[in-house]
């Protein structure tokens, strides 16, 4: 386990990369993800957090991402069949977690088994999407002043318009929820 | 401390006589200090044993001594490969002599070794041969062989077997339950293995509830946040993997009534705990879970038990192991657990009524005397104090009887003070 002390004495135990580099190649990527939601918010203590980010980095730098691309790049067609479609699940529920891997997946799209394609394909089109979710979000506050400005006339039409096209594109590009 | 009577204080106040309030009032400002100086001082006896225990490094591997069968908890594969070569060697015999027989570890209590250093009873090196061609052993041997072959199937499928699918898979040839169990053993036996490795299980009736978080194959379960019924262990426990814990000790506890009491206050969120309970005697899932857990979080562990000798005896078998399953305990014994209570001097100490005693029975007498012979209690002056002490009054409490002090009484005061001041055995 690694561990890490708390300002007030106690202590945080994680699991070790060495048992972590034993699992299948996505799940690092799944525990990284629970380390950030579910153990991060739970310390208090910025310098208990900063550990365990950086350990979390850690395991995202040399486990998580070198097992998924020596899986991905290997010979075993099934196993990589297996761990593009486990990404492809993961990348619907939480996007962030595999935009990391996004520069091997991105090769993999015109990759010769028509299942491991299709599945970048797709793990692409959710990170874009997320992505794109993201964007929506902040332009939606920006339309929202933009509104009340173009009421008091403090925006011309023209400018309105052109960014009201941007805003109702991007929406029409993110769909609707699944 | 607080007594029944000032539980009650709050709404009979009017009629009591000035002296009488201003007593109580001494009394529940003292009880304000201890509880103020229990907050400063509480588990630091804990968390330095925790520290102890991190800085100590890795728990070294068990070194069991010469004279005992050495057993192992191996993966897939190994117990694939010595499944393999036993049955090559049956098909050698056959060839050679036609007379084939295998060698089994014998489990009876006389090949039932105590290991006075690691204080665990373990398996010696007795064995017993079951030969085909014998009219006393072919039925055990033909048991044994259709184990051995349902082991193989699980093995080679990756699944999991329950020891009752195992009787049902076969009823004509085991008659009955009690049968097919003992051949399951002596089958790890041959094998050398724990039972676990062979991939049967017993349906496990164990609950963990606390500062825990683990992996099951691909899913991640948060002991903190399973509503008040916690996560129940799971006998299949090669699929689970410890992730994260910031606990500081393990408590494990007898009954599932005092767990109530100790889920509802959320106990664990103001003491870093985990808590654990069997419901009752202690299954080997449980017993095997909090092994890995004190293993590998190195968390001083504790029991709280009946103050009676069934409850000193389940502590025993978290401790050192049950004789039945001797050739398991390098896996299931936690020895390094601490018997918290409820001590028979803890009668007196946190003054149990006497109408909450219970008189101990013929039985209770035959076990406390029992425990008393064996070498692990001769060995532990304090415990075998508390058991004679026990057994001089011939009385017996239940956990529960802490609440004729209020409900709260169990996780406000009982518990902090027996932590704070150390006094386990």
């Amino acid at each position: 386990m690694r561990i890490f002390k708390k300002p007030d004495g106690g202590f945080v135990q994680i699991l070790g990369k060495e048992r972590i580099k034993k699992w299948n190649a996505e799940l690092p990527l799944l525990f990284i993800g629970y380390m950030r939601d579910n153990i991060l918010p739970k310390y208090e203590d910025p310098s208990v957090r900063k550990a365990i980010e950086d350990y979390a980095n850690e395991i995202m730098e040399e486990i998580a991402v070198p097992k998924l691309v020596e899986v991905l790049k290997g010979a075993d067609q099934a196993a990589r069949v297996k761990t593009s479609q486990s990404l492809e699940e993961i990348s619907k529920k939480k996007p962030d977690m595999v935009k990391v891997a996004s520069e091997y997946v991105t090769q993999l799209v015109s990759d010769n088994n028509k299942d491991v394609a299709k599945a970048a394909q797709n793990i692409l089109k959710n990170i874009d999407r997320a992505e794109k979710k993201k964007q929506y979000a902040s332009k939606r506050k920006t339309m929202q002043e933009l509104d009340r400005k173009l009421a008091k006339g403090e925006v011309t039409d023209a400018e309105y318009m052109k960014l009201r096209k941007e805003y109702l594109k991007l929406e029409d590009e993110i769909g609707p929820e699944e | 401390m607080i007594g029944i009577g000032e539980k009650m204080s709050t709404k009979t106040t009017a009629k009591r006589p000035a002296k009488k309030i201003a007593k109580m009032a001494d009394d529940n400002a003292r009880k304000d200090i201890l509880r103020g100086l229990l907050k400063k001082t509480r588990f630091d006896k804990v968390r330095s044993m925790l520290e102890f225990n991190l800085q100590a490094g890795h728990a070294q591997d068990l070194q069991l001594p010469d004279g005992t069968v050495q057993i192992d908890d191996v993966d897939n594969s190994e117990a694939h490969s010595r499944l393999h070569m036993i049955i090559d060697s049956v098909i050698d015999q056959i060839l050679t002599s036609g007379r084939p027989s295998v060698e089994v570890p014998k489990r009876s209590s006389s090949n039932i070794i105590y290991d006075e250093k690691n204080d665990l009873l373990l398996l010696g090196q007795e064995t017993a041969i079951k030969a085909f061609h014998s009219l006393s052993s072919v039925t055990d041997i033909t048991r044994l062989a259709r184990v051995v072959q349902i082991i193989h199937d699980l093995l080679t499928e990756g699944i999991h077997g329950t020891k009752r699918e195992i009787f049902y898979s076969d009823v004509d040839l085991f008659e009955e339950q009690g049968n097919s169990d003992a051949v399951i053993e002596d089958a790890s036996a041959l094998l050398h293995t724990t039972r676990n490795s062979t991939n049967i299980v017993a349906s496990a009736k164990g609950v963990c509830i606390g500062r825990l978080r683990l992996r099951d194959k691909s899913d991640i379960i948060d002991c903190e946040s399973l509503g008040s019924g916690g996560w129940g262990i799971s006998p299949m426990l090669d699929n689970i993997e410890i992730l994260e814990s910031d606990a500081e000790f393990v408590l494990v506890v007898e009954k599932d009534a005092a767990v109530i009491r100790l889920t509802e206050d959320r106990w664990w969120k103001k003491y870093p705990c985990i808590i654990i309970t069997a419901k009752g005697a202690a299954d080997i899932a449980t017993r095997m879970f909090l092994r890995r857990i004190t293993k590998e979080l190195r968390l001083p562990t504790f029991t709280l038990v009946d103050s009676d000798p069934y409850g000193h005896y389940i502590h025993s078998v978290y401790m050192r192991g049950s004789k039945r399953l001797s050739y398991e305990t390098p896996f299931l014994a936690t020895p390094n657990i601490h018997l918290l209570g409820v001590l028979a001097r803890d009668l007196d100490e946190y003054k149990v009524p006497q109408k909450c005693r219970l008189k101990m029975d013929v039985q209770d007498i035959k076990r406390a005397k029992e425990m008393l012979d064996e070498e692990f209690i001769k060995n532990n002056k304090p415990w075998k104090e508390d058991l004679e002490l026990m057994l001089a009054r011939k009385e017996k409490a239940e956990i529960q009887a802490l609440s004729q002090h209020g409900f709260k009484y169990l996780t406000d005061d009982y518990l902090p003070m027996k932590f704070s001041t150390g006094d386990w055995i």
